[in-house]
């Protein structure tokens, strides 16, 4: 009963830390384009990072070497340290764009002025951290997060094509306007695999004293948690491709995602969708502010971990706490958190090569993980999707350039 | 200095203009029928004004030069553009539910409007 507890526990983290404020954009926005055209790469995306998260938590488990520790051995100084400086941006980028979000939610609930939701929303955060514990952190933003579930209804109230919708699941290419279509596919992929999830499993790993027992709840964990975040991203492109494709609406706003919601169900679908929002993009925040803390003590070789309290980790913990307030000067400056977040996606997808080759390095290794190393399946799966990674990773900028962002 | 406005920008425009009337008439559709919260409508109305006047500017006589043969196009959809921004200051405002089903039917004939002239462009 405990061990089940435990992967209940774990699923809503993983749920938590997959649909972030990316996610929400980008699926919506690739919905409202294309209808349910890249449900496909949604699949592919959280196949992806199900293989890599599984990798990281084992190699956490067994090892208890998060994902910088490993990037720094397999890399070397001088390679490992373009990957800390690429990761530390892409995270930063992302750590913003998610502080505001947080803002443009509670504005959209409160009615208050943006900048002082920004103030109040890195506040809580700190005091979030500060104060509660890494599990309790996981579960209210996880279970809370759940809210998110909304969109599955609205989803299903709209009355979709469900027979176009199964089409969208086999994989195939827009010829209407190629180009827009692979820049879409490119930031559904990145916004699956954003680095900073694996960063965050792995050292949560090691936080929860993760044993080699532990490599069963590891598994169901990244299998039943991810996937469930890959169901949030279906509904979220089935409600835009549903509603908002025929009407000709372009979503640029968090509100019209909440529209979404509203529209087939009400001012509770909005509650829902609005308090969803703002634990899933709050959980996200915290995800970052700690990657980033996390992969500068682990490349540095310093003490971290929540566990540890401020005083057992000062300089981990003086990190998060110069992250966060960087994201509120970043996010002060008026710059649009979803555009933000568009170029974090963007770039986290260049960034993704230096964060998985290392894991399945590692992972593979039978003399750092013995019995555990990856056995056939998982390097199949892990070769399949370095090669995507690496194929998107060389197209991602040049289809940013080329299609305006996705505006053709 | 004026921007030369093809069609193919215009174009853009003209689905912008679009996207921001047929959402603004989605949410006065919910206030007419108290599907919605107040605070919502207030501020999810002004940041799509607040787009709304982002075009209008785009299209003002002193921003855009029109490409020859797009002058009356231009026009048109500058006209729409101002006409969207100001019913999304008038949902701002809260209206009855009266008032919010009339600004429903007016923003969705706009929406119409402006996709007409996007696929004639």
């Amino acid at each position: 009963m405990k061990r089940i507890f435990e992967v209940a526990l774990g699923i809503l983290a993983a749920i938590g830390g997959f649909v972030d404020i990316g996610d929400i954009v980008f699926n919506t926005a690739a919905g409202a384009t294309f209808g349910y055209g890249l449900l496909w790469v949604v699949v592919l995306g959280v196949g992806g990072i199900i293989t890599y998260s599984e990798m990281c938590g084992r190699v956490a488990a067994v090892s208890k070497q998060p994902v910088f520790d490993a990037v720094r051995e397999r890399l070397g100084l001088g390679t490992g340290l373009v990957a800390l400086v690429a990761a530390q941006i892409v995270n930063l980028m992302t750590l913003a764009a998610e502080v505001g979000g947080i803002a443009l939610v509670l504005q959209l609930l409160s009615g208050l002025p943006y900048r002082a939701l920004i103030l109040l929303g890195v506040l809580a955060l700190a005091v979030v951290i500060w104060v509660l514990p890494f599990g309790w952190i996981e579960r209210v933003f996880g279970y809370v997060g759940l809210c998110l579930l909304v969109f599955a209804v609205a989803a299903i109230k709209l009355h979709p094509d469900w027979g176009e919708v199964a089409k969208g699941f086999v994989p195939h290419v827009s010829t209407e306007s190629p180009l827009v279509y692979g820049y879409f596919a490119v930031g559904l992929l990145g916004a699956a695999m954003t680095p900073y999830e694996v960063y965050f499993y792995s050292s949560g790993a090691v936080e929860e004293g993760w044993t080699p027992k532990d490599l069963g709840i590891n598994k169901a964990n990244a299998i039943i948690g991810y996937g469930l975040g890959g169901f949030l991203s279906f509904a979220l492109m089935i409600t835009a491709g549903a509603l908002f494709l025929p009407l000709g609406i372009e979503p640029e706003l968090l509100g019209t995602v909440a529209l979404g919601a509203e529209i087939p169900l009400g001012q509770i679908g909005l509650i829902l969708a609005l308090v969803g929002t703002l634990f899933a993009v709050g959980g996200a925040a915290i995800d970052t502010c700690f990657s980033g803390a996390y992969n500068l003590a682990q490349f540095l070789g310093w003490e971290w971990g929540k566990y540890r309290g401020g005083a057992g980790a000062p300089r981990f913990t003086i990190t998060w706490l110069v992250l966060l307030a960087l994201g509120f000067c970043i996010v002060m400056t008026g710059i649009d958190p979803i555009m933000l977040t568009e170029y974090s996606v963007i770039f986290s997808v260049v960034a993704l090569p230096f964060t998985y080759i290392p894991i399945l390095l590692t992972a593979n290794d039978k003399s750092h993980m013995g019995r555990y190393a990856n056995g056939r399946v998982a390097n199949t799966l892990g070769i399949f999707y370095l090669l995507v990674i690496l194929a998107v990773s060389l197209s991602a900028i040049p289809l940013m350039l080329l299609t305006n962002m996705g505006q053709g | 200095m004026p921007q030369t406005l093809d069609a193919e920008a215009l174009k853009k425009q003209a689905e912008a203009i679009e996207s921001l009337a047929a959402e603004g008439a989605l949410v006065a559709g919910d206030v007419s029928e108290g599907d919605t919260t107040s605070t919502f409508v207030r501020v999810h109305a002004d940041a799509l004004g607040k787009n709304a006047q982002t075009v209008v500017a785009v299209l003002a006589s002193d921003q855009a030069k029109p490409a020859p043969g797009l002058s009356q196009a231009v026009g048109r959809a500058h006209a729409l553009a101002r006409s969207v921004r100001a019913d999304l200051a008038e949902l701002e405002d809260l209206p009855s539910s009266e008032a919010a089903a009339s600004l429903r039917g007016r923003l969705e004939r706009k929406a119409d409007a402006a996709k007409r002239l996007a696929e004639s462009l």
